[in-house]
């Protein structure tokens, strides 16, 4: 290893890369675009509030239902519905504020449950309403006994941060239940809700986004960068030059993976500073970071390695790199949650490394979610050796 | 040690090819060798075994009395290659890129000494993907010296250049040898070995069938030179030739040609057409070059491109 062979491919990559606009563009001006761009779009104001609904009490819903139909005004509340809460779901939505979004029992049965499933929808769940078991049936005895403290409440959690949003939800519900007390029980306050808090962070589109896509943009910078070396270099025969000379293939992988690197923290930098700069995301950084950043690139290489291994031509090789980087794009979670993806892609959303990438730089860098850092850099950075130790042993510089 | 390379039995096998087909030559130190062949005859694959570049099927490489197989770090400081169809770091300057090859060497030449030897002055700041063709071969040609190399190897260093491009190379390479350098050059142009070569190897389909000096081929494997007399009346011209034994010729059209051995048949030949007042319009001596020491060696057109 000569570290002045190193540095001065080093240096000739640099000038290389800053003298040509369109990489500049592509490498760090698109990406901010991207920022800007997503960030404003998803900033606005949404249409309509999911408001989630926990119901322990819905298998009553039948008998309430059937209750009420014995009297005028219960059979017009209830309607055509044969269960008492779909009625209340349908009032809901019909404001076209909220939309009613129901956790089945078997993602939560009881509190514990229902606070592990908020957990895991971090960011999702902001407004939640919870009908504890025999409410109906109480309401229904404090109704017909006239006496307004045997009623329960209704809980409606909701995320502290979101004061305009909590206040379009307490709204409507408020005034629903108003109509409801006045259509059913004269107008005393039979049926009514507390408030309390959804104990979480709120994270905003942004804070999701920007990991990602400074995943999108170690992966692209790699890959690319990996296939042009490694087909343009060999059709414009740097590589059979280079072969002559006394520089080996390990002092110009060393130097093309350390400017690979430099790529990768300046446009990581760039990001994160517009990020804060423009939407005020709060990021930590920390050793994850790096692992991540640094083992990404490593991994990405090596898969561009590995695809010029395969596809010699450079246009067929870029295009080669355009099928594994857009799916990975769309399926890995850059733009939007992979909950939001059917079942069934969001298992192969795990087997695709820039899955990892983005789940570990959120935990990592917005998330604080040490525990979830430490394991998706403990993947990557297991398939970043096995890949880039591939990617080496199989790329030549030797002609057939 | 008086040869710069020594080939003994090289072959290069691709499947059911012999693209290489057992051939041995010897490259003395200080000449301009030049491996002359149509495309696909096995210039670039010999050159790229002897460079390092390819593992030949079988044979014995020895480039500066090292055996190529078992010493590659000392031959590697002390060869310069430029190899085929090479294009350079597009957004490098030409002085940035002459750096950048130099420092990948532990013997480096002066770089304003290279710029000026192959006439890149005014270009010495120009980033690489704005110089024409022939410049940026020119600049290939400076890449292979900057470590002062003893041999330079030139792989088809002007295919695809305009004349006057090819022509600029030509005088950058004929400058190498002026330096006491020993150059190895690969080329499906006649005239470039004509022009450059002391010696001159031919190969055909992997296998190399002559070798000598221009002189040494033409005179082996050419024609006789021919004297073309033009505007003419053919018939009689015939008959007074034949009469004064000349027998090859033939007529066409106006055109009476007629090979000869040596220069002063010409004066010859002159005198007996205006000693029987016979007139022409003009007359034309063709020389055999190399074309027609590959066509009668091979059977085949060296190329049939038009330069």
């Amino acid at each position: 290893m000569n570290l002045k062979i190193i540095a001065n491919d080093f240096l000739a990559s640099l000038k290389n890369y800053y003298r040509s606009k369109g990489t500049l563009f592509w490498s760090l001006a698109f990406p901010i675009l991207l920022i800007l761009l997503f960030g404003a779009i998803f900033s606005g104001s949404e249409g309509s509030y999911t408001l989630y609904v926990k119901n322990y009490d819905y298998q009553n819903g039948e008998f309430i239902a059937s209750i009420l139909k014995q009297n005028e005004t219960g059979m017009e509340f209830i309607g055509n519905f044969t269960n008492f809460y779909d009625a209340i779901y349908h009032q809901l939505n019909l404001t076209n504020v909220t939309k009613i979004k129901i956790i089945k029992d078997s993602d939560a049965s009881n509190e514990k449950e229902l606070q592990e499933y908020i957990e895991a929808n971090k960011g999702k769940i902001k407004s939640l309403m919870v009908i504890p078991k025999n409410y109906g049936l109480k309401l229904g005895m404090a109704i017909a006994e006239k006496n307004v403290t045997k009623a329960e409440n209704i809980t409606l959690m909701l995320d502290p941060s979101e004061t305009q949003r909590n206040a379009v939800i307490m709204a409507v519900l408020s005034q629903f239940m108003n109509q409801f007390n006045l259509m059913i029980a004269g107008g005393d306050n039979f049926a009514r809700f507390n408030t309390t808090s959804i104990i979480q962070k709120e994270y905003e589109y942004i804070d999701f986004f920007i990991p990602g896509i400074i995943g999108l943009s170690v992966m692209t910078t790699s890959i690319y960068g990996s296939i042009e070396r490694n087909t343009k270099f060999r059709k414009n025969g740097i590589l059979r030059k280079l072969l002559t000379t006394p520089i080996t293939r390990g002092e110009w992988i060393l130097a093309k993976m350390l400017f690979m690197l430099f790529l990768a923290f300046v446009s990581t930098s760039v990001i994160l500073l517009v990020g804060i700069l423009v939407w005020g995301v709060s990021v930590q950084i920390n050793i994850y970071l790096f692992i991540l950043i640094i083992s990404a690139s490593f991994a990405f290489s090596g898969m561009g390695m590995i695809v010029t291994r395969f596809v010699k031509d450079e246009e067929t090789a870029d295009s080669a790199g355009g099928a594994i980087t857009f799916p990975m794009m769309f399926l890995a979670g850059t733009f939007f949650p992979l909950e939001i993806m059917p079942p069934f892609l969001q298992i192969i959303a795990k087997i695709l490394p820039l899955y990892y990438v983005n789940e570990g730089l959120r935990d990592a860098m917005i998330l604080g979610d040490k525990a979830g850092a430490l394991f998706n850099s403990i993947v990557i950075f297991i398939f970043a050796i096995i890949v880039f130790a591939i990617g080496v042993a199989i790329t030549s510089w030797k002609e057939e | 040690m008086d040869y710069a390379i020594e080939v003994e039995g090289l072959t290069k096998i691709y499947g059911d090819l012999k693209a290489v087909d057992n051939i041995s030559f010897k490259v003395k130190k200080g000449e301009v060798f030049a491996f002359l062949g149509p495309n696909g005859a096995g210039k670039t694959t010999t050159v790229e075994m002897i460079e390092g570049i390819r593992n030949p099927t079988s044979g014995k490489i020895k480039v500066l009395g090292y055996d190529i197989s078992k010493t590659t770090k000392e031959i590697k400081e002390r060869i310069g290659v430029l190899p085929q169809e090479f294009i350079s770091f597009e957004r490098l300057t030409v002085k940035e890129t002459l750096l950048y090859f130099s420092r990948l060497y532990k013997k480096r030449a002066d770089i304003e000494q290279i710029i000026d030897l192959i006439d890149l002055r005014d270009k010495k700041n120009a980033q690489y993907h704005t110089l024409s063709g022939g410049l940026k071969q020119r600049v290939g040609v400076a890449i292979a010296l900057v470590n002062d190399p003893d041999i330079v190897f030139l792989d088809e260093p002007t295919t695809g250049l305009d004349p006057r491009a090819r022509r600029d190379v030509w005088n950058a390479i004929a400058g190498l040898k002026n330096q006491g350098k020993t150059v190895f050059l690969t080329t499906h142009y006649m005239e470039e070995a004509e022009y450059l070569a002391d010696h001159i190897a031919i190969i055909h389909k992997g296998k190399i069938v002559a070798e000598g000096t221009l002189e040494e081929l033409i005179n082996k494997y050419g024609e006789k030179s021919k004297l073309l007399i033009k505007g003419c009346k053919t018939k009689e011209v015939m008959e007074v030739l034949q009469k004064t034994g000349y027998d090859e010729m033939q007529a066409r059209n106006e055109t009476v040609e007629v090979k000869i051995k040596k220069r002063e048949a010409v004066i010859d030949i002159l005198f007996h057409l205006r000693e029987k007042n016979l007139y022409y319009r003009e007359i034309d001596i063709k020389h055999s070059d190399l074309e027609d020491v590959f066509l009668n060696l091979t059977g085949a057109k060296l190329h049939e491109e038009v330069a």
